[in-house]
């Protein structure tokens, strides 16, 4: 019976150490991790009002900030260089308008960026934004966002 | 206080104002704009466009201070008789010592030679001057 029981026992100090051994990379994985997150597209006017919807041919700045952050214990991550992607499609899925911005951004900060578009077509369009590294060997950085909004 | 005294005494006042640059003057220069250019995804196109090839008006903002600067980028197309037929405005954010290339699409619709302008204002003030370049497109 002793003899089952320090079986028992033993066989629970493997599985800790396997779980120790598994679960401590994960940890240090998840204490290195740092990702670019953004803002769903907004819409404003050029004084800073907020639209719920568009008119045609009503000139508006599409709008998204972008974060790079990170967890506490990574400090010495070098500056992520990034293309910041704002793209208009229309109802059909063909792109309208694609503008996009490129530099680096550090660890903590946050970049603003908008650009002007006129609607031209009373439909819904859906405004799509999201970041990657480069054009010339393009990782994803960010999941792409995505605004519908309607333009009478 | 003799006279000389005076007079050198207005002459360091005087030289020392005319050294100091206004603050203005600084922010000025120390924003820089490269001349605005038709690039694909990634380079810069030298041999010319065709009408509706999608390409893309780059120019890069220089944010020589140490603090980041938000920044309006206004970038406009004429055609041949001086007449807008594109512009878009991006704002952004450049970093202090750093730079940003500020990109937007363009479909030319017709063949001839077109003006690229581009500029940087932050608040409503002009912080460069007007860039240009000369591009041809064709049939």
């Amino acid at each position: 019976m002793a003899n089952k029981h320090q079986l028992q026992f033993k066989r629970l100090l493997v599985l800790g150490f396997v779980i120790i051994l598994v679960a401590t990379p994960l940890t240090a994985y998840a204490l290195t991790y740092a990702t670019l997150e953004h803002t769903p597209p907004s819409f404003s006017s050029f004084d800073g009002v907020l639209a719920r919807y568009l008119v045609v041919g009503q000139q508006v700045m599409i709008s998204s900030n972008f974060t790079y952050t990170y967890y506490e214990h990574l400090v010495d991550r070098p500056p992520q260089e990034y293309v910041a992607i704002i793209e208009v499609r229309d109802e059909n899925g063909i792109t309208q308008s694609l503008s996009y911005q490129s530099s680096e951004i550090a660890l903590n900060d946050t970049i603003s960026i908008g650009v002007s578009w006129v609607p031209e077509k009373p439909i819904t369009y859906v405004i799509r934004s999201l970041a990657v590294t480069n054009f010339t060997n393009p990782q994803i950085l960010t999941d792409v966002k995505e605004s519908p909004i309607d333009v009478r | 206080m003799s006279r000389s005294l005076v007079f050198a005494l207005a002459t360091t006042v005087l030289a020392l104002t005319l050294s100091a640059p206004p603050a203005q003057a600084q922010d000025f220069i120390l924003t820089d704009l490269s001349d605005p250019v038709l690039k694909d995804l990634e380079h810069d196109i030298d041999d010319g466009v065709t009408v509706n090839e999608p390409v893309a008006i780059s120019a890069i903002v220089v944010n020589g201070e140490v603090f980041a600067k938000q920044v309006t980028v206004v970038i406009e197309t004429r055609d041949s008789n001086g007449f807008t037929v594109d512009v878009q405005l991006q704002n952004g954010t450049v970093f202090g010592e750093s730079y940003a290339e500020f990109s937007t699409l363009w479909r030319p619709q017709e063949a001839g030679m077109y003006e690229l302008r581009a500029y940087v204002i932050s608040n409503t003030q002009p912080l460069t001057g007007v860039k240009t370049s000369q591009v041809e497109i064709s049939n």
